[in-house]
């Protein structure tokens, strides 16, 4: 694949990406459904008793998804091999990109999706320099432990991380603890 | 031989799905990560036997050096002194096999804990994101069961000889009854109660004072246990410890087709789900020529027949073939028997103070 196939692909998913996220960002947050579809993830009893329809709103959102993931499954193969395991390989890294941003947040799962990839990636290679190429072969595995850690000690994902208390505490070293 | 294959079969999924039913139907756990202790269990069943027999019969130095590339040999000369010492084998096959369930309950432990006080769909995610990792360690690491390739295991029946596989499916048989048995029992047990309790509301559960992430861990492990029992008992009938056959699909998909079809919640269901679901796939398999009608490749007519009845019965009836029923704690003539006592005594007494 030449360099300007390259630009052009990236181009198109990441313009793609942005694209997806603005949109959903507006309806999940702006629009009487996305407002909806959020009540039904919450309580779905008080979701129907104000006169949403709980079972609509859940085939939507199954609609929305299905859709979104063919667009990624149309991608996919102009960049990887494509193959019938392929979404089977794949199953495991997009849970632990999910929960590692947070589900609550659309934009966490972009976050926890660049975190995985690159510390996938680039923590391999790092890993490989040190230890030698035989740590190659286990990249699938560093995902799980990115996970592992995001539940033991963020569990709702890094899109729902306190920043600003955490920051305080390393500038003052816990005085502001102290002082509430 | 279609029979006795079957029959193995059956008991084998039959301890795996039990294992499924306790974790899933009882206390609520939807656990997607089967694999993980199934792929334990036979792993030890394929690094621990042939080094044990390797040191008890002293097979030549030269050899024991590289265990995995010298498998065939090793494997060869333990099955000759196994036919003269019966008794050896049967060790080796109950040693591994409590190894086996301790390795199953640990990873079950190691892959709950990080997940195990979050909501219950956040467990299924990490269980399911887990469940392969040992089978890529596996596939990669050639000294745990010979990478890629696999590794043979010694047969530990090999003294039985042409009756092997008679007698080998006797004994799958009753492990599957004996867990069949020991879990019904749990099941009617004020533990179960506790399960089911924290199943249906884990907040009321947990203001009855239960401690509903220890309890769940325990159920986890446990269930990781049978599952790693399951597993070794696969590894020890096909006598070959390969990553690639410990697969996603087999061992936790389709114990979960099995579960749902039988009946979520009742052992009795389970075991008929699993009876329906093995033969139909052995069917298939046996039979698989006579299908040549069909406009597509055979292969795919197992997948699509799974796919559509889980769906059917998804539609038509949720709760599967046999739905959960109040478990009786004692006999139903015993308990006859007391509600016949208190009512004439109830009547009795209504006689007196007339």
């Amino acid at each position: 694949m030449n360099f300007w196939a390259n630009q052009a692909f990236f181009g198109t998913s990441v313009s793609l990406l942005i694209g997806f996220l603005m949109v959903l960002y507006f309806i999940l947050n702006y629009t009487k459904i996305g407002v909806a579809l959020k009540a039904c993830v919450c309580n779905p009893m008080l979701a129907s008793i104000s006169g949403i329809n709980v079972k609509y709103s859940n085939i939507l959102s199954w609609l929305i998804s299905g859709g979104l993931g063919g667009v990624a499954g149309g991608l996919l193969p102009l960049w990887v091999q494509g193959k019938p395991v392929l979404g089977d390989s794949l199953l495991a890294i997009m849970f632990c990109a999910s929960i590692v941003g947070g589900v609550e947040e659309i934009y966490g799962t972009v976050l926890g999706g660049f975190l995985v990839g690159f510390t996938q990636i680039l923590g391999t290679s790092a890993l490989s320099l040190i230890l030698g190429p035989a740590v190659i072969p286990y990249k699938t595995i560093v995902p799980m432990i990115i996970l592992i850690l995001t539940l033991l000690f963020a569990p709702n994902g890094i899109a729902k991380v306190n920043w600003k208390k955490i920051l305080t505490i390393a500038k003052f070293g816990g005085a502001s603890k102290r002082k509430a | 031989m279609f029979i006795i294959d079957l029959i193995a079969l059956f008991a084998i999924y039959l301890i795996l799905n039990l294992s499924l039913n306790l974790q899933l139907g009882y206390a609520g756990i939807p656990n997607f990560g089967l694999v993980l202790a199934v792929t334990g269990g036979a792993f030890t069943v394929g690094w621990l036997p042939i080094r044990l027999c390797t040191w008890i019969f002293n097979i030549d130095s030269q050899l024991g050096g590289n265990i995995v590339k010298n498998n065939a040999i090793i494997v060869s000369q333990i099955n000759l002194q196994i036919q003269s010492q019966p008794l050896i084998g049967l060790g080796v096959f109950i040693l591994t096999l409590i190894v086996a369930m301790g390795v199953g309950g640990f990873l079950g432990f190691v892959s709950s804990y990080p997940a195990i006080r979050l909501r219950a769909d956040y467990l299924a995610i990490t269980l399911l994101a887990l469940g392969e990792v040992l089978s890529i360690i596996g596939r990669n690491y050639e000294p745990l069961v010979g990478g890629v390739i696999g590794i043979a295991v010694p047969d530990v029946w090999s003294w039985l000889g042409r009756n092997r596989f008679t007698l080998i499916t006797v004994v799958l048989l009753a492990a599957a009854i004996g867990t069949f048995l020991i879990l019904e029992v749990l099941a009617r047990s004020p533990l179960c109660r506790t399960f089911r309790a924290m199943r249906d509301n884990e907040v009321v559960a947990s203001s009855m004072g239960k401690d509903v992430a220890r309890i769940r861990l325990e159920v986890l492990v446990l269930g990781s246990m049978i599952s790693g029992l399951a597993g070794a008992l696969y590894a020890f009938y096909t006598c070959y410890v390969g990553p690639a056959v410990y697969g996603r699909l087999e061992w936790t998909f389709l114990p979960w087709l099995m579960v749902i079809f039988g009946g979520v919640g009742n052992n009795f269901g389970v075991a008929l789900g699993t009876l329906i679901f093995i033969t139909l796939r052995k069917l298939i398999v046996y039979y698989k020529y006579s299908f040549a009608f069909l406009p597509f490749d055979v292969v795919w007519l197992e997948y699509l027949l799974l796919g559509s009845i889980i769906l059917l019965i998804l539609i038509f009836r949720p709760s599967g073939i046999l739905k959960e029923t109040p478990s009786q704690t004692i006999p139903q003539a015993r308990l006859e028997k007391i509600v016949g006592e208190v009512s004439r005594k109830e009547s009795e007494r209504q006689m007196e103070s007339v």
